[in-house]
């Protein structure tokens, strides 16, 4: 008993239980801080949600691109929590056991997104759907299938990150051919574009595709910023900084969303 | 039997990793622009003034990691193919002159020498409906296009060599 009243001892425990608890804290992982939630989308499929901030006005649904989701954007998530909305990370490779695989995103129906869309629904004003690369797919289809004879412009928008929503990969000197799902959608939609990418300079046909169907679109070109930027394991150094700023690019994106010609609006 | 299985997982993964990309074969025809652009020196380039030689045209940027990759084996190509009518002109995606400048002095193991075109503003990726970088062409003596290629290859490899000097004009 004596011994463990030793002051040596003591200081050397507690010291002990300090570089304990910063190592805890050095390795948490990146979705540390979120509220988890599950939401059931089908029979046996249970959608595991990282949830951020809490906000009834504004919810930004942030949905898996061919990769998963990635430790960085739970980092953007907190972020943007911090600038007033409520995130939602869907894990929705993991509801349905995929690996983060690109097939894997064609595994995913678009009932599931517009699922959650429903529920969401329920308790926010206002929704953004939210991914990049070949994640828009998931969002416009996810997006369509909720809008299904509803008069209800709950979906305020689409943020779409570095889009690729080409059908395939178009021959050496062909037009880029785009998903029929372009050219059905009818959002507001967001695009962040880094200039160094060859669809930086396919933009316009993009635009105009997705204004086909009744989108509106705006850009917000990012300057030497590659696609998957944030994530990308060969980051260049204001690669790595930018990562910081895309929370503030997708509110500033939010905010700037066009607004919808009312006519023909179902 | 493990062994084995581990011994034909590393062939397959070694021979895919050897195996490049093969120049695909397209309908001869017209290109999309003449490439009127200015080289690092500021003189001025056009197909037309390639007339007579087979040119490979390639579509890159100092960003892009694999077409850092595949300049080294351009630049072998054309070691390889001195002496012959044969051009190449690697097209810059509208990155600054410094940018490129930097690039060759980290690249100066390899002695690139070949011909870059600075693209400005653009205007040749957008003719070309360039979607993937590298993108690349093969135009034969006549100023045909002849084979094109996404992504990157090894272009001192049997098969790009092979297609490039198929092409070649006979001599009289």
């Amino acid at each position: 008993m004596a011994a463990n009243r030793d002051p040596g001892l003591q200081n050397e425990f507690m010291r002990s239980l300090a570089t304990l608890f910063l190592l805890c804290l050095v390795s948490a992982p990146a979705w540390a801080g979120a509220s988890p939630r599950s939401i059931n989308v089908a029979p046996d499929v249970d959608v595991p949600i990282s949830i951020y901030g809490a906000s009834q006005q504004q919810l930004i649904l942030w949905l898996p691109s061919e990769r998963g989701m990635v430790d960085p954007e739970h980092e953007v998530a907190k972020q943007l929590a911090q600038r007033g909305y409520e995130v939602w990370i869907a894990d929705l490779f993991g509801a349905r056991f995929l690996p983060a695989v690109p097939s894997s995103l064609n595994a995913i129906p678009a009932t599931d997104v517009a699922q959650l869309i429903q529920v969401a629904a329920q308790r926010h004003a206002k929704i953004y759907l939210l991914s990049s690369s070949e994640g828009a797919k998931l969002a416009l289809e996810g997006a369509q299938q909720w809008q299904r004879g509803k008069f209800n412009h709950v979906i305020a928008g689409a943020i779409l990150l570095f889009p690729n929503l080409h059908a395939t990969i178009p021959d050496a000197g062909a037009a880029p051919a785009y998903l029929p799902i372009t050219a059905q959608s009818r959002l507001p939609i967001a695009i962040l574009q880094g200039n160094l990418s060859p669809w930086y300079w396919q933009l316009d046909a993009l635009t105009a595709q997705l204004e086909r169907g009744g989108s509106r679109v705006t850009s917000k070109i990012l300057p030497g910023m590659r696609d998957r930027f944030y994530f990308r394991e060969d980051a260049l150094p204001r690669e790595r900084v930018a990562r910081n700023q895309l929370a503030a690019h997708i509110d500033d994106s939010i905010r700037n969303l066009p607004s919808l010609n009312q006519e023909n609006t179902p | 039997m493990k062994n084995l299985a581990m011994l034909i997982l590393c062939l397959t993964l070694a021979l895919n990793s050897a195996h490049a990309r093969e120049l695909k074969p397209i309908e001869p025809r017209a290109p999309f622009s003449q490439l009127k652009l200015q080289d690092l020196s500021g003189k001025n380039h056009s197909l037309a003034d390639y007339k007579g030689k087979v040119v490979l045209v390639n579509f890159w940027a100092t960003w892009c990691p694999p077409c850092r990759a595949e300049m080294p084996s351009i630049q072998r190509l054309k070691e390889h193919m001195a002496g012959k009518p044969f051009a190449i002109l690697a097209v810059d995606m509208a990155e600054t002159e410094a940018d490129v400048r930097d690039f060759l002095r980290e690249m100066k193991a390899s002695k690139i020498d070949f011909t870059i075109l600075m693209d400005k503003d653009g205007k040749e990726i957008r003719a070309w409906n360039v979607s993937v970088f590298p993108t690349s062409f093969i135009l034969d003596a006549e100023g045909q296009l002849r084979y094109s290629l996404l992504g990157s290859t090894e272009w001192d490899e049997y098969d790009a060599v092979h297609k490039i000097e198929g092409l070649l004009p006979s001599t009289p």
